[in-house]
């Protein structure tokens, strides 16, 4: 699976709300905040980064149950895509990873409080250290716009 | 720590401010996620979410009638974890056109008008509640 190259600002755009969903072996789903994405040169495997507060789940899930699924959606236009795979590895993440999440968080809490969220409050709630970098090879990736016929499976 | 009820400090974060996350899981064991409009607060123990046009989802559910919403308190911004299992789709009837309406609102005020049109209220039985700190 080949991620289409118009994706590659999409996942780096700030402007995109990531979330990161995995699920036991006896399929009981799990959800949890991704703080940026990374997409590797040959645009086949993510590495999304997620606060360790948040992550024993799903990490847990994911030793046992390597499927997993990224959804970014775009908080202005609601345009938004997922990532489905399989989990390659974790690790705490790097000094500049987590100032590529501070970077990431800063944009994301402005854009929202221009919307009329409390920046504050989004990052009481979102941001938190220290982190995971989650990575994961890329099989699939669909169109999730809210319209009629959502869905539609895309990429190579 | 969790427990099996909507309290009345959740409210808030029923009213659709802030759009809800949803994650499911096939039979296969893959997951799915997807932002919803609407989590629509039916009484202490049930919610009602708004079937639009996720597709996965509801093929999922059908599959699987556990899932995990996320729901977020617009005044406190404090996230509430909800584990919900599917009892049934309704149609017609007083949730329905509740929802209906307050879907027509949310998507007014975000621009989506005629968008967000609900096919059905799916009704869910809260197995658990737990506030992300």
């Amino acid at each position: 699976m080949i991620i289409p190259p118009t994706h590659e600002a999409l996942l780096r755009d700030p402007m995109f709300s990531f979330w990161i969903g995995t699920a036991s072996p006896e399929n009981v789903p799990e959800v949890i905040k991704c703080m940026g994405v990374n997409l590797d040169y040959e645009r086949e495997r993510l590495t999304c980064f997620a606060a360790v507060r948040f992550a024993d789940k799903s990490l847990d899930n994911l030793q046992r149950n390597p499927a997993i699924s990224l959804v970014g959606a775009h908080v202005g236009t609601y345009q938004g895509y997922q990532y489905k795979g399989t989990f390659i590895r974790s690790r705490p993440c790097t000094a500049d990873e987590v100032e590529f999440q501070r970077q990431y968080m800063e944009v994301f809490a402005l854009t929202l409080n221009g919307f009329g969220y409390s920046k504050e409050g989004l990052y009481r709630l979102y941001f938190s250290q220290p982190s995971m970098a989650i990575e994961f090879k890329v099989h699939e990736v669909y169109d999730q716009a809210p319209r009629q016929g959502t869905g539609e499976k895309i990429g190579i | 720590m969790s427990k099996k009820m909507i309290g009345p400090e959740m409210l808030p974060s029923l009213q659709g401010v802030i759009p809800s996350i949803i994650g499911t899981c096939s039979a296969a064991g893959v997951p799915n996620v997807t932002y919803i409009s609407q989590v629509y607060y039916v009484n202490e123990s049930h919610v009602a979410l708004s079937y639009q046009f996720f597709n996965k989802t509801i093929r999922n559910i059908r599959e699987n009638p556990i899932l995990c919403v996320y729901v977020t308190c617009p005044i406190t911004y404090v996230l509430y974890k909800c584990m919900l299992r599917y009892i049934e789709s309704q149609s017609s009837g007083e949730i329905f056109d509740e929802m209906s309406v307050q879907l027509e609102a949310i998507a007014s005020a975000h621009r989506k008008t005629g968008v967000l049109r609900l096919q059905a209220a799916d009704i869910y039985e809260v197995l658990s509640v737990e506030k992300i700190t």
